[in-house]
């Protein structure tokens, strides 16, 4: 697994120039849709080299926007309406500077660095092509703490832990020698070993570069940071979805929120299971990834899984969504009737089962509108909806009534509809997912990371309007976390590790007094 | 890894109005400029004059009237092919990017293995199937293009059936074709695109060749391929006659390419 070295002398390299350099400068930067309000307004700052700039902000503020306009890349459907943007002194919103520097002087990792791997060629073939001379490549990978021996440059992407191809990814950008290094959630997604890990890395390349960091993460830029820039400060705070939040759940930050509310079920009691899954084994190829997991999901419940990354949680989450490709065996009830694991299920098992995506950023159709992207999910369910006469006013048959009633589920205003997923921060594009997992009435839902990369305000009301949405719908939650406060609105949390559940019980209890090594490196990190 | 891009959007739209030109001229010529193509309205190689402004060819027949229909075969027989082996190469790549287990594999090996005939024999061969027809030469053209659209397109739509909105769309029961036609059809628009316009520029050498060879239609019909083969005795004499087809396909060919790189860095820098 990966360490937590300290990163070797490679970072000692290029040496820094001049005292104070000015490597970028943003003045009055306003980016937006061609119609309806900015997405981006009014910003400016300044980074000089050796400064580590943290753009914070709750999600939807625009801190990836800004962060990429410093590439001179603006998402399609948004442009810029006024302002300039200058790296090393040039107009980076020229598309011939952009290009120029890209990479050279100015390099961006983005929110799932992993996927900037090659995915079938060796890490030193394309460290190699990246870098300017043999020798580099081993300092590179000592540089992020990776093993150095040709063993471990030979493996390919698929062959290392996500940790190490993230840090394989920071490898490939240093390769270029950028003076300005720009990191979206570099630590979205990681363990808190390995947050940890990256924290320090970033914090020796703040020393070299400069560096404009947008994460969520506030341990990470008060660890890092040497100034913040808050953006969409001027908006009104974020909307709350009507009944959200008033809701007789569990507040946000109260001490004791895994307490079994009363209507909502615990295991063991005599509220029909929406799924129980029972002797579950799974293989990719010929490795097991699971072996004999057994769990249930109470309706209203919520269930979470947690565990070091490569445990196998998402291959759970495949399995149960039986979209899992490899061989699986097990014994499971959806909604009291039995469905295969794999092979095939009616479009009504099928639809049981929503599963709301890891990635945020994959998990939309980049070419489809939201109102498309509900309307396609709710399919053939266009009769009589049973969100939509959740409100009492009567069964809602029309499409733009559906959309409407959808995003107020999950607090999203109805002028969302129009727009493409490019026009939606992370945390949008993450609850128009669960809208859309909504639109196909579930019974389930199966979370998979939901929260990752979400800023803790975001998150937190993400995590309530679940909540609601169990208690309003009697809808079952899995959800697979690496997030530990996530876990908490769970009233059961199992412990997976390598393809076993090693743990299990009330995310109180197993904090306390778990006993397994992974349940208290997990809580104790 | 990309290069300063400096000039290269004046060459772009110069090329493409090069390339605009001479297919709109190669496509309507037929209808423009009347005339027959096979009459013999002088000596060979006479020199330019008012009656036949780019002289006339080794049996007396005016060069312009056959400038004019001789590039019909070249344009179409190009876009036609390209259009086939785009055709087929979604259609295959699609199918094999979405196929569990070892069929998309397979499929892609045995496709590969059309990719290693030389295009020009697999013409000739072919040719002498059906002599003295368009459709060797469309067929050849459909042929050599198809194993490389087929692997471009299935790469690309490897990642998108790798996204979460496919696998949102297949566990929620989403039927193929739905998710084909909108999840995975629109976003490789770009990459099929570019795929063509690659696909465009090999196919145009292919058909100017196989004018030049005399395969396709037979001999009265022009070809700019087979104008220069023609007229090629008779540079001494008048230089035209030979000189135009040659620049009308070097202006094509070149414009094209030119086009195409174009296309695919715009493309490259969008997405």
């Amino acid at each position: 697994m990966t360490t937590t070295e300290r990163p070797g002398p490679g970072l000692h390299d290029p040496v820094p120039r001049s005292g104070v350099e000015e490597l970028v400068r943003v003045e009055g930067l306003t980016i937006g849709p061609s119609s309806g309000p900015p997405v981006v307004e009014d910003v400016g700052f300044e980074v000089r080299r050796g400064e580590a700039v943290a753009l914070v902000g709750r999600s939807g503020a625009g801190k990836t926007t800004t962060a990429l306009a410093l590439l001179g890349h603006v998402a399609p459907g948004l442009a810029v309406r006024s302002g300039t943007v200058r790296v090393v002194g040039e107009d980076v919103l020229a598309a011939a500077v952009a290009t120029r520097l890209r990479g050279r002087t100015i390099a961006y990792l983005g929110q799932d660095p992993a996927s900037d791997l090659h995915p079938t060629r060796r890490l030193r073939a394309q460290l190699r092509e990246a870098a300017r001379s043999e020798a580099d490549v081993g300092r590179l990978l000592s540089a992020v703490g990776l093993p150095t021996e040709p063993a471990f440059q030979r493996r390919y992407a698929h062959q290392i832990s996500g940790g190490q191809a993230q840090r394989a990814a920071f490898a490939l950008v240093l390769a270029g020698q950028p003076d300005i290094l720009v990191l979206d959630e570099p630590t979205a997604g990681l363990d808190a070993v390995l947050t940890r890990a990256i924290r320090d890395l970033i914090g020796e390349l703040a020393a070299r570069h400069a560096v404009v960091l947008v994460s969520h993460d506030r341990a990470l830029v008060d660890a890092v940071a040497t100034r913040t820039v808050t953006l969409g400060a001027r908006h009104p705070p974020a909307w709350r979805p009507p009944g959200v939040g008033t809701h007789s759940m569990p507040a946000a930050l109260a001490p004791t929120p895994a307490a079994p509310v009363p209507g909502t079920a615990v295991p063991g009691t005599a509220v029909p299971d929406v799924l129980s899954v029972s002797g579950l084994r799974a293989w990719h190829g010929r490795l097991p990834a699971l072996v004999g997991i057994d769990l249930t999901v109470p309706g209203g419940g919520c269930v979470a899984v947690v565990g070091p990354s490569g445990s196998g949680k998402s291959t759970l989450a495949r399995c149960i969504a039986g979209i899992h490709r490899g061989r699986a065996l097990a014994t499971m009830r959806l909604a009291g009737a039995e469905v295969p694991v794999t092979g095939r299920r009616a479009r009504e098992q099928r639809r049981a089962v929503a599963l709301v995506p890891q990635d945020s950023v994959g998990a939309l159709n980049p070419r489809e509108s939201v109102r498309r992207a509900l309307l396609r999910a709710a399919g053939a369910n266009l009769g009589p909806h049973r969100l939509a006469s959740q409100g009492g006013p009567g069964h809602q048959t029309d499409p733009d009534a559906l959309v409407t009633e959808l995003l107020g589920q999950v607090g999203l205003p109805a002028g969302h509809a129009d727009r493409r997923p490019g026009a939606l921060s992370g945390g949008e594009r993450q609850r128009v997912s669960l809208a859309r997992a909504l639109a196909c009435q579930p019974r389930l839902l199966l979370c998979d990371e939901v929260t990752s990369a979400l800023d803790s305000q975001t998150g937190e009301q993400l995590l309530e309007l679940l909540a609601g949405l169990r208690t309003r719908l009697g809808l079952g939650v899995l959800m697979i976390t690496h997030d530990l406060s996530a876990a908490r609105h769970a009233e059961w949390t199992l412990v997976l590790a390598d393809g076993a559940i090693v743990d299990q019980g009330p995310p109180e209890t197993l904090r306390t007094s778990g006993s397994h090594p992974v349940t208290q490196a997990l809580f104790g990190a | 890894m990309k290069r300063p891009a400096g000039g290269t959007s004046a060459r772009g739209t110069v090329a493409g109005g090069a390339v605009g030109l001479l297919v709109a001229a190669s496509l309507l010529g037929p209808a423009l400029v009347g005339g027959s193509v096979s009459a013999q309205v002088g000596l060979p190689f006479e020199a330019p004059s008012s009656a036949h402004l780019l002289g006339t060819d080794v049996v007396g027949r005016d060069v312009l009237t056959r400038l004019a229909h001789g590039g019909l075969p070249v344009v179409a027989l190009a876009l036609g092919g390209t259009l086939l082996a785009s055709l087929v190469g979604v259609a295959v790549g699609v199918a094999a990017a979405l196929s569990r287990g070892r069929a998309g594999e397979l499929t892609v090996r045995v496709v590969d293995g059309f990719g290693v005939l030389p295009a020009v024999l697999l013409m000739l061969v072919l040719a002498t199937g059906f002599p003295g027809s368009d459709l060797a030469v469309l067929v050849a053209v459909a042929v050599v293009g198809v194993p490389f659209s087929v692997r471009v397109v299935r790469a690309a739509a490897q990642q998108i059936a790798a996204s979460g909105y496919v696998e949102v769309a297949l566990a929620r029961g989403d039927r193929r074709s739905a998710v084909i036609r909108r999840d995975v059809l629109p976003n490789i628009v770009r990459p099929v695109l570019a795929d063509a316009g690659l696909r465009f520029s090999a196919a145009v050498h292919l058909t100017a060749a196989a004018g030049f060879l005399g395969l396709g239609r037979s001999a009265p019909a022009p070809s700019w391929g087979r104008m220069v083969d023609e007229n090629a005795p008779g540079v001494a004499l008048t230089v035209w006659p030979f000189l135009a087809p040659v620049l009308a396909l070097v202006v094509l060919s070149v414009s094209v390419n030119i086009l195409t790189d174009r296309l695919a860095t715009i493309l490259a820098e969008r997405s």
